[in-house]
Formats: structure tokens, sequence, C-alpha cells
């Protein structure tokens, strides 16, 4: 019989510590998602660039900008995204692609670009090496409780 | 309560698994899983695109072990941690030896807390044997390699392993907190049965419960959400927020389960 | 006539090894034992005696701790038994409670080498503590062999081993012949009674009246949770009040009538399959009514004393328990159980 009152009680302690992180809206948010990908873009691109052997600015020099939206039109919820990432290319021309996302609940996602404006799933490098297109597809996390 | 009793209790539970077979099956799996599965990887063509830094398998050896610790999370963790945990009371009710137990110099108090360790032991036992020979299983298998972590930004190999040594660790508070509620159980139910199995369709339903976008407050007292807590030691800024987070629930779960197991068995009658 | 508890071994102002007063247990709405007192002293073999389900194993696990009781106080060898159960079992004090249990896919040393390692005591010399005992239950042989393939006899050997381990003052053996075969029933006794003599408290409970009787030197009996008499085994036999005897004569009916009319004399038909009757009479009484049945013309064939066994009395006395809970006064002062009323009902 106590073993059944402590039980209620845990139980009941548990319930008022849901019910006081409360029930609000999604943390996944567009403003979380476009902070995270902005920058991850950017630091990829750098990193491509410089892997395929050419010199590259700093990442912030790309001067990356998102716009995300889920597929239904709203800008919070898990599931179906896709961001519009305007950028300065390597020789200053602006560039605009679109990335289809998955977010998960727990705040990570991976973005798949939209079309090929970007490449395949592999380029070449100068020396005719293959390597994986780290743009193609890419993947990253950020803080839902930021 | 004496920390000579308690060992004594650590030393004679360790006899027993010992002799079983199942602790050694599980930490020989451990051991030679992540090796099998960088095998694979290297030898298909196609690599685990759904879990994180899958795609990288085969650019860096230090994608394999934060790979296996997405996968673990959702089967290995839960089964690793209440094989033994929610074995080792249940165990005594299965063979009818709680009298012979208590009949010693031990008192239930001790018991119960030889016995906690020795789950928590054999749970970090096989939490490390498989970061180990995962780290192992790439280094060897892919390479020492430069990862690029979940900012796009690319980490030396020395600050990838240090940062894969955390991620392993960021996992050791829910795997404790399953062991509790393994622990629990194996106390409440007096069946090895629940107490092996329960945490494990636990852990299922609610891994399986997060991929669904239902409310966030409930998805924030789930134990298993701690263990995706690395993601923010392997971004630029990192973020520790989710840590600090899962590691006080794990905490919670863990007071709780192993006070609830407590009382239980302290006011239990044996053999009536 | 009050029987008191009286040791053969011990004087009064020994300590005593066990003292159990007004011990109650209650599951539900079954009282399981009530207000049960049992005192032993140093160097007596106790024997507790009731019918199945009377709560020897109820009362002994308390005893040992694996329950908890809901009212009264223990004290073993000196030491309060803690109500909670939870506390330890005090050094010196060892027992099984049924078939002893063992860990089946170890072997009967190893078994017992772990259960060495939660016993308080000395660190050395385990294994040889472990191989005496052996030894001395008679599984020298078999030791090494799983347990999983024992008998029942060799678990209940190997629970004695395992409460010898400790070196006990004070030992709870519950049937612990009960499995086995005649010889190996007949070492245990050899060995209960020696640890007896070597000055520890053993409480043994049987089914097994011969085996107690043979046994004990001071018995308790339960039934239905309730002490119904304690005593030594000498006190209870004189409970007896008269001699019995069996007599065949050459025509019973008239023997019976003749005894209708004689006060001291009881006579009735004989319970066994024998035929014949059973006197009850002092000497006197007796003399004089073989006398009578002469001068009625009934000739006396067979005339033989027979003891009254505990056993009898036993069955008797459980027999009549209800009517012996209503008439006793249930009440704390009243320590010594008043046998000799419980056999007059």
């Amino acid at each position: 019989m106590h073993e059944k009152t402590v039980g209620l009680r845990a139980a009941l302690l548990a319930t008022t510590t849901v019910a006081m992180f409360g029930c609000g809206p999604s943390p996944i948010t567009s403003v979380r998602i476009e902070a995270a990908i902005e920058a991850t873009f950017a630091n990829l691109v750098q990193l491509q660039v410089s892997m395929l052997g050419l010199p590259s600015p700093p990442a912030s020099d790309f001067g990356v900008t998102a716009s995300c939206r889920t597929l239904a039109g709203r800008n919070a919820g898990a599931g179906d995204w896709v961001c519009n990432l305007v950028w300065l290319g390597p020789d200053r021309q602006h560039l605009r692609d679109a990335y289809d996302l998955f977010v998960a609940t727990d705040g990570c996602y991976t973005a798949t670009v939209e079309g090929n404006s970007l490449g395949g799933p592999t380029l070449k490098t100068p020396d005719g090496r293959d390597v994986r297109n780290l743009l193609f597809t890419f993947e990253g996390c950020f803080d839902t409780s930021s | 309560m004496s920390v000579r009793g308690v060992l004594a209790v650590v030393g004679v539970e360790c006899s027993k698994l010992s002799a079983q077979l199942k602790a050694r099956i599980v930490l020989a799996a451990c051991a030679a899983g992540p090796f099998a599965f960088a095998a694979a990887m290297r030898v298909q063509s196609s690599v685990p695109s759904d879990t994180l830094f899958g795609r990288a398998v085969n650019d860096s050896g230090f994608a394999v072990p934060l790979v296996v610790l997405g996968f673990a999370a959702l089967w290995a963790f839960p089964v690793l941690t209440s094989v033994v945990g929610g074995d080792l009371f249940s165990s005594e009710d299965r063979y009818g030896t709680w009298s012979t137990v208590l009949t010693r110099s031990r008192s239930r108090a001790e018991v119960f807390a030889g016995k906690v360790l020795t789950a928590l032991g054999f749970s970090s036992l096989a939490v490390t044997a498989l970061a180990v020979s995962s780290v192992a299983a790439g280094v060897f298998v892919v390479g020492q390699q430069p990862l690029i972590n979940l900012s796009g930004v690319l980490i030396s190999p020395a600050t990838a392993l240090i940062h894969v040594t955390l991620a392993w660790a960021c996992v050791l508070p829910p795997a404790f907190g399953f062991t509790a509620l393994a622990v629990l159980l194996s106390v409440a139910t007096r069946s090895s049965v629940a107490g092996v199995g329960l945490p494990v369709v636990a852990g299922l339903t609610m891994e399986l419960y997060a991929m669904v976008d239902g409310p966030e407050a409930v998805r924030r007292v789930f134990i298993t959400s701690a263990f995706g807590t690395w993601h923010g030691l392997l971004t630029e800024p990192r973020y520790y927020r989710p840590l600090i987070h899962g590691t006080t629930v794990s905490a919670a779960y863990f007071v709780v389960c192993l006070a609830i197991a407590y009382r239980v068995l302290q006011r239990r009658d044996i053999g009536a | 006539m009050t029987v008191t508890v009286a040791a053969p071994g011990g004087t009064a102002a020994q300590a005593l090894a066990l003292e159990a007063v007004g011990v109650c247990k209650r599951y539900g709405d079954r009282d399981a034992l009530s207000d049960v007192d049992l005192v032993v002293r140093p160097g007596v073999l106790h024997g507790l005696l009731g019918p199945n389900g009377a709560g020897k194993t109820t009362l002994m696990r308390v005893l040992l701790g694996l329950v908890r009781r809901d009212a009264g106080s223990v004290r073993l060898l000196g030491r309060d038994l803690d109500a909670a159960a939870g506390g330890r079992v005090p050094h010196g004090v060892a027992g099984f409670v049924e078939t002893p249990a063992f860990y089946p896919y170890l072997s009967g040393r190893r078994n017992l080498a772990l259960l060495a390692r939660l016993d308080d005591g000395p660190r050395s010399d385990r294994n040889g503590k472990v191989k005496r005992a052996l030894e001395q239950v008679g599984l020298g042989d078999q030791a090494d062999v799983a347990v999983a393939g024992y008998s029942a006899g060799m678990r209940q050997r190997l629970g004695l081993a395992a409460a010898l381990l400790r070196a006990p003052r004070l030992l709870f053996l519950d049937e612990p012949t009960g499995s086995l075969d005649p010889a190996g029933a007949r070492d245990i006794r050899a060995l209960s009674r020696r640890m007896a003599d070597e000055g520890a408290a053993v409480v043994l409970s049987s089914h097994d009246m011969s085996e107690v009787e043979e046994l004990c030197a001071v018995i308790t009996v339960i039934n239905r949770g309730r002490v119904i008499c304690s005593g030594t085994v000498g006190a209870l036999r004189t409970l007896t009040s008269a001699a019995v005897h069996a007599m065949h004569t050459s025509d019973d009916r008239a023997a019976l009538t003749v005894a209708s009319g004689r006060p001291g004399v009881k006579v009735k038909a004989a319970r066994d399959g024998d035929g014949g009757l059973e006197v009850s009479a002092d000497v006197n009484a007796l003399d004089a009514y073989v006398i009578a049945l002469g001068c009625a013309g009934v000739a006396v064939r067979v005339l033989e004393r027979r003891a009254r066994s505990l056993e009898s009395l036993f069955l008797e006395l459980t027999g009549h328990a209800e009517a012996i809970g209503a008439a006793l006064p249930v009440s704390r002062d009243a320590r010594e159980r008043t046998c000799a009323s419980a056999v007059a009902l």
C-alpha cells in the first residue's frame, strides 16, 4: 500500500514539473533555423572552396542570409522546411539557392539543395580527384532552448 | 550500512555476473559491433544518411563513433543498461535466493546499494566499451582525418578525439537513469522479463514520440532526450543548455526510481 | 498444574539465546501469529511443533528478520532485532527456512564461498571454512557439482553447511531432515545434538514427532498462530495423568459394564485395529478392577501397560486448539501456558 502512495506522489511531482515547463509553442522557429543555417552554410562554402584548392576568404565575407518557412508556410514546428539562401559568391556575384530541410524535434536538421546550381553530390578537384560536395547535402544542429 | 559491507556485496555480484554468459556476450558485442559496422561501411557503397555524421563515415574515422552514438540511443543504450540492472534483483526471486542472501551479515540497505553499484558499473563498462571500440574502429578502418562538425567547421583530429570522448561522456547520465529505471522495474515486478524488457519498450516509445511533433514539455521529461545532448558540443559556438537539462532529468529519474525501489525492498516480507 | 520452561543445559541466570515476546503477524484479515512467546537457552535443542500452516515457518521468518512483525519484541543473543525487516542478522545467528535455495549455475562450494563473503568475520581461511562445513554435512565429494544437479536432500545439507559457516550460537532449522534419507537424517540429527552440546541454542521445527521427542529437550507446540503448549519433554510426558493399558478379555462388553460402575477407571474400545480395550486407571483402581472382572466371570487374557506417546498428546492438543483459544485468558501477563487445562478439555 505504502509503495503505491509513494509512486503516486512521484507521478504527481512529474506532472507538475511538466506543467511548469509549459505547453508552449514549438521551439523549432524560423529565427533559430535561419541563424544556424547561415553560419553553417558560410563555413561549408569556405571549406569547400579551400578543398577545391582555391583561395578562400573568411566565412563572414560570404554574407549569407537565409529566409526559411515550413512547407505549409508557417514559421515554427518540426518537419519539412524550405530555406532560401542569398549569398555573395567568390566573384562577388549575388547567388540564390534553395534548400529543402527536414528539421527534427531535437533541433537537428538535414538540408539538401534543390536543383544542381551548386553541382551534384560529388565535385572534381583541379587535379582530377572526386570529393564529396559539402554543399549538396549537409546537416547541423541548433539549441532549441536558447 | 558500511562501505566494506557494500563492497562485499559488489564483489559477490561481480562474481555471479562473471559466471553468467550474458554479461560476456553483451560486452563482446560492444567490443566487436563497431568494427563490424565500420567494415561494412567500407565495403558497401551507400552510407547511413539518416544519422548525424552518417555521410562522413568514409571521410573521417571520427565520424564512426558519432554514428554509433546516434544508433545506440535508439536501440543499444536501453538494452545495455537494463540487461544487468533489470535482472540483478529479480534473479533472486527467480532462484528463490532472497532468504539465502538476507540471512547473512549484510543488511538490506547494503545489499541494495551493492547491487545498484554493480548495475551502474556494468552500464559504465558497456558504454565505455562501445565508445572505445567505435573510436578504435573508426581510426583503424577509416583513418584519423579531420572531421567537419555540425557547424560546417573542420576540426583537427586531436580536437575531434576530445569532442568525441566528451560526446560519449554526455551519455552516461541518461544511461544511469535508465539503469535506475530497470532496477525499479526489477524490484517492483520481481520479473526479469519486465526488468529488462520494459525499459527497452519505454525507450523505444519515448524515441518514437520524439519523432512526432508533440508538445515540447512532454519531450523534455523523457530521459531519451538526454541521449542527444552531445550535439551542442559539436557546434560552433557550443551550447550546453540541453546537456544541463538532460543531466538534470536523468538525475531526477535516478533519484526517484532508486528511492522507490529501496523503499519497496526494505518493506518487503520475504517468502510470504 | 503449570508447565514452566526448564532447560537441562543452563541455569536461569545464563543469558537467553532467544527471547521472543508477544510476536504478532497479520496478513490481511488473517492472524498468522498471535502473541507468540518463545524462549530458548544456550545449549538446548528446542523443538517447534505444529501442523501444516500452524505458523512455524512464519515465526522463523520473523525471527530471522525476513518478515516484519506487527508487534512484539525479539532479542537474538541479547541484541534487539529491529522491527523493520531490514536490519542485518546478528553475528552468531544462522538458519534456513523451507528448502534452502542457491544459485543453480554455481557449484555448492562456489555458492558457500560467496555466502561467506557476505558474512562479517575474519577473511582469512574462507576456503578452509567452506571445506570444513561441506565435510560436516557430508557434501565433500559433490561440492564441485553445479547446484542445479543437486537433489532436495543435498540442498538441505548445503543449507545447513551455509548456516554452519557462521559458527552459530543460535541456529534455526526449518524441517532440516524433511528430504533426507534415514542415514542422512540421522547424520543431521547427530550434528544438531553436537552443536547443542557445544553450547549453541538450536531451534528445530519438525512434523516428525519421534524425531522431536528423541532430539529435543524442550518443545513448543504451535497451532493456528498461537502457542498451545511449551515445556520440557519430560514435563509434557507427565501430562499423561494416568497410565494407559491395553487389555484383551473374554467378554469386552461385560468388561465395559463392570467399568461403568467404577469411578477411578476409564475404559473404552481401543482405537487401533487390534481390538480389545484401553484402560486408564492408577495402580490401585486397576487391581480392584481386574479382581472385579474375575468375580463377574470375565477372564483377562492380555494386560499390557502402554506409554502415551507425545504424538497422541500433540494431536489432542492441536485438535482442541479452538476450544483452548476461547478458554484461556489471552493476557500479556500469562507468560506460561496452562497445558493441563488444555488436556482436560
